[in-house]
């Protein structure tokens, strides 16, 4: 069993390995694994997805949901690196996980649209295209992605 | 209920300044506007925030703290010590508290991993709580970045975790803005943010000092030394004066007691002071109040006209549900008739500047704080309650200087644009109501202390607000008319409007610097998402067959879909911002718009009407010059968009609180709701007894059913593992628990 340091935080090199993060998390009593910094594994994730090493992105992330199943930017960030791995359902599943959680991330939600869309689901991308519509404040590049997708959507149904 | 009370002690006889005012639960963002409450309809709010849609108008004010006498008293009879070491104290503790802001930069070094922004940012200091691995309760400070930054594609920039302990007596909801600092670390600059001027705790010892202990988890400040105390202050709930409340060595003055049976009254003034509302006035601030006092005369001289012949009337409280009235009576009003037709209004607005001047040190802590702060069951003012309530308050029965804006009404509800005046006068107020007591006059019923007069004012003032309001849903103003609302409370709306509109148009037309209330219209997109989603709700909205007013003013009041019609209408909404460019209001279909009517509890009417007076003035005497220069608008402009967004998460935190007390008697029940609104992260149910909105996540109900749901049906139901929640959809709702304090609410629909 690993040991952990007295703050509760995790040391970069123990978490970089998945296994050894699946471990620890499991030391853990169930209800306390959420106090393994997931912030941290975050930034590492990202640093991975910046190097391009999306695999070992994946494996961070899906360590960081084993600690915390709940956290919206790790769910997010996952469904990116499954997006950019060609897994479009895998992704869907990380993208929906993360607008359950947290639907304040509007460029999530649009790119679970944009992905509803490309796989033959319009109905859900167009739902949640309305949804963004009305929630976007001050974020025009957001509005006109949304509008672009609902127009697409719009003219493949009249096709 | 019974009030907090911060009193002038509690150990000796003295009894607090008696405060007749009660009111009932409800919701301080309830009297937000059309657009202004667009934020609170994402999430359920306090009872009654459904309800809260209406114009872009007043804020009507709720009870308040009873008078805060200043310290003297409290340390003088609790400390023993002489009154005059107590001045001093006080007065060290004022000196102290006006230079406390010298540092306003935090050196931020990042957590592992995280990421520091890639160039300036601005947004909020939020603080969260989070169980560490030995269960106990651990403090995450969150910087949220507000939206759109970063340029084109960017999306959302992301939250940043910042180290808690770096931030210890930054408010909570602080606004401020970050920049990169080294390899791994942020500067964060909080000057822009209110800095902390007081703390509300429990004193208790500490080795051989006391210290004010902070009740909240989430205090900005846990612990504060509070030198020079009194012992017998030990285990009392008071509020003290901070000093110096960003260095290590900040330190507290006790200011008063707080007394009250109620620990929600107590948690109330917390959330807005640990924001930074100030709760108490400065010494130089209470010097000026009592030399006012002693100078002040009321008497007509040049320009100042004599209007007290004339029967001025004024209904301000909290809401139709409320039987309080305010004490800071902003408005009055008399109409008469027009000889060519329609009335002639006199709005009288309480004459801020005929006792402060501009600079002074009321008129700098006015700007400062910007605007009064309302609670449930009180208000933390942004004057002296001496003058916002009694010198300057327009009260029944007395004397006082009020700015006149006098308005011909033509018949067909418009304003006679060349018959405007503004000018000062000297009015009477004949009677202060309620509206629910101007409301039981319009029902036919008697009203105690209302003479013919008054009634015949009533009169005169409901036929012109009946012609206003014609005229309002002709130009195509969006009003939810199914909050429930009086007629005599939509009077005052429509009074108000009308007012703010037509200074907006005198001083724009002239071209001259002021402080609009800027509404932008609805965009495109927004509109053609909700004529989706209206047909999919089984009333369809045809843009080009209506008006959104006139859709909205069709539907069926008591139908729960028409309800989530018209709160998905309401989003459609942009959300209403101070400008210094004129570029209309389009809730109310106004060209022009800049609030003047409320100078007492918002900063930025005084200057609107200090600008006003002096444009009219101007066209008898050329020389006069213009008081509000653009550099000052923008000012203005800037610091009250600030302070509204720390205003919205105060008024979201405590709208919970309300929720969770609401609540609080129905854990172990299922209560009868509708679906209000769905979204992907949950659904809002509407109840209405009592009058609460609830959000349950949908994490929660896909852990019921162990399916994901996702929204389908254009975006108004919330569908998967074979339960579907439609907005109108009558339902149940079992409330589990409730944390009143914390405004949590744990509720399942009765299906699950």
């Amino acid at each position: 069993m690993l040991s952990l340091p007295p703050d509760g935080m995790v040391s970069m090199s123990v978490i970089t390995d998945r296994q050894k993060l699946t471990e620890l998390s499991k030391s853990l009593p169930a209800d306390q694994h959420a106090n393994v910094d997931v912030a941290a594994l975050l930034g590492l994730a990202q640093q991975a997805v910046q190097r391009h090493e999306l695999g070992h992105a994946e494996q961070i992330l899906q360590g960081a949901l084993v600690v915390d199943p709940d956290s919206a930017p790790a769910w997010g960030l996952l469904g990116k690196v499954e997006h950019a791995l060609g897994a479009e359902p895998a992704a869907i599943e990380a993208y929906a996980n993360a607008v359950m959680l947290n639907d304040a991330d509007l460029a999530t939600a649009l790119a679970l649209a944009e992905l509803h869309a490309a796989t033959g689901a319009p109905e859900k991308a167009r739902a949640l295209a309305n949804w963004l519509l009305l929630a976007c404040e001050d974020e025009p590049e957001l509005l006109k992605r949304t509008q672009t997708l609902v127009n697409k959507l719009q003219r493949s149904s009249i096709g | 209920m019974e009030m907090p009370r911060i009193r002038n002690s509690s150990v000796n006889t003295a009894e607090p300044k008696p405060d007749t005012l009660t009111t009932k639960t409800t919701a301080p963002s309830s009297k937000t506007s059309t657009a202004d409450s667009l934020e609170s309809q994402k999430r359920p709010q306090a009872p009654d925030a459904g309800a809260a849609a209406s114009a872009d108008v007043e804020r009507a004010p709720f009870c308040k703290f009873p008078n805060p006498d200043v310290a003297v008293t409290s340390l003088k009879n609790l400390a023993g010590a002489a009154q005059g070491d107590a001045a001093a104290i006080l007065k060290k503790s004022a000196d102290a508290a006006q230079k406390t802001r010298a540092g306003t930069i935090i050196q931020v070094r990042l957590g592992q991993g995280a990421e520091p922004p890639d160039g300036e940012m601005t947004g909020m200091l939020a603080r969260e709580l989070r169980n560490d691995r030995n269960g106990r309760q651990q403090v995450r400070v969150i910087f949220k970045p507000d939206p759109g930054q970063g340029g084109p594609g960017a999306g959302h920039p992301r939250p940043i975790e910042m180290d808690a302990a770096a931030f210890a007596g930054v408010p909570n909801n602080a606004s401020v803005t970050i920049s990169p600092s080294g390899d791994v670390g942020v500067s964060v600059n909080v000057a822009n943010s209110l800095p902390l001027a007081n703390m509300i705790g429990t004193v208790q010892k500490d080795g051989d000092q006391l210290v004010l202990v902070a009740r909240n988890p989430l205090s900005p400040i846990q612990k504060l030394p509070l030198p020079g105390a009194d012992a017998k202050l030990v285990g009392k709930t008071i509020i003290a004066d901070l000093c110096s409340p960003l260095s290590a060595s900040r330190y507290g003055l006790v200011h008063d007691l707080v007394d009250t049976t109620d620990p929600l009254e107590v948690r109330y003034a917390e959330v807005a002071i640990e924001s930074g509302i100030p709760a108490t006035f400065p010494a130089e601030v209470q010097r000026q109040v009592e030399e006012i006092e002693k100078t002040a005369k009321l008497e007509p001289k040049d320009g100042v006209k004599d209007l007290r012949a004339k029967t001025f009337l004024s209904t301000d409280n909290p809401g139709s549900d409320s039987d309080t009235v305010s004490k800071d009576r902003d408005q009055a009003f008399s109409v008469e008739p027009r000889p060519q037709g329609g009335h002639i209004f006199y709005y009288a607005i309480a004459d801020v500047r005929a006792l402060v001047p501009e600079g002074s040190p009321v008129d700098q802590y006015a700007e400062r704080k910007m605007v009064t702060t309302y609670l449930p069951g009180f208000d933390l003012p942004a004057m002296p309650r001496e003058l916002c309530e009694d010198l300057m308050s327009l009260n029944e029965g007395v004397s006082r200087s009020a700015v006149i804006l006098q308005m011909s009404i033509d018949k067909d509800g418009k304003v006679v644009e060349d018959e405007t005046q503004a000018y000062r006068a000297i009015i009477q107020n004949s009677w202060g109501g309620s509206y629910r007591a101007a409301q039981q006059y319009y029902d036919g019923k008697s009203v105690p202390g209302l003479g013919d007069p008054q009634k015949h004012e009533l009169d005169l003032v409901s036929a012109m607000a009946h012609n206003l309001d014609t005229q309002a849903v002709k130009r195509g103003m969006v009003t939810d008319r199914q909050d429930g609302r009086y007629w005599s409370e939509r009077i005052t709306e429509l009074l108000s409007v009308t007012a703010n509109s037509e200074v907006g148009r005198l001083l724009d037309t002239a071209g001259v610097p002021t402080v609009n209330r800027f509404h932008p219209p609805a965009k495109a997109q927004k509109l053609d998402a909700f004529a989706r989603m209206s047909q999919a709700l089984g009333h369809a909205w045809d843009p080009h067959q209506g008006a959104l007013s006139e859709y909205l003013a069709k539907l069926d009041p008591k139908d729960p879909v028409s309800a989530s019609l018209a709160a998905l209408a309401m989003r459609t909404n942009e959300r209403a911002v101070m400008s210094t460019t004129d570029q209309g209001h389009t809730g109310l279909a106004l060209q022009h718009y800049a609030w003047s009517t409320a100078p007492m509890r918002r900063y930025p009417d005084t200057a609107v009407l200090q600008q006003v007076l002096a444009l009219c003035a101007k066209k008898s005497d050329p020389s006069i010059e213009l008081p509000i220069t653009a550099k000052r608008a923008q000012q203005i402009v800037d610091r009250d968009n600030m302070l509204d967004n720390v205003q919205r998460k105060i008024d979201n935190e405590i709208g919970n609180i309300q929720t969770a007390k609401a609540l609080e008697s129905h854990v172990g029940h299922s209560l009868p709701v509708h679906v209000y609104m769905v979204a992907p992260a949950g659904v809002t149910f509407k109840c209405e007894d009592p009058r609460v909105e609830v959000f349950v996540p949908t994490r929660r109900i896909s852990g019921a059913t162990g399916q994901r749901l996702e929204l389908d049906g254009e975006g108004t139901s919330l569908t998967g593992g074979g339960v579907t929640f439609r907005d109108g959809d009558e339902a149940k709702l079992t409330i589990r628990s409730v944390k009143v304090e914390a405004g949590e609410v744990d509720a399942m629909p009765a299906c699950m």
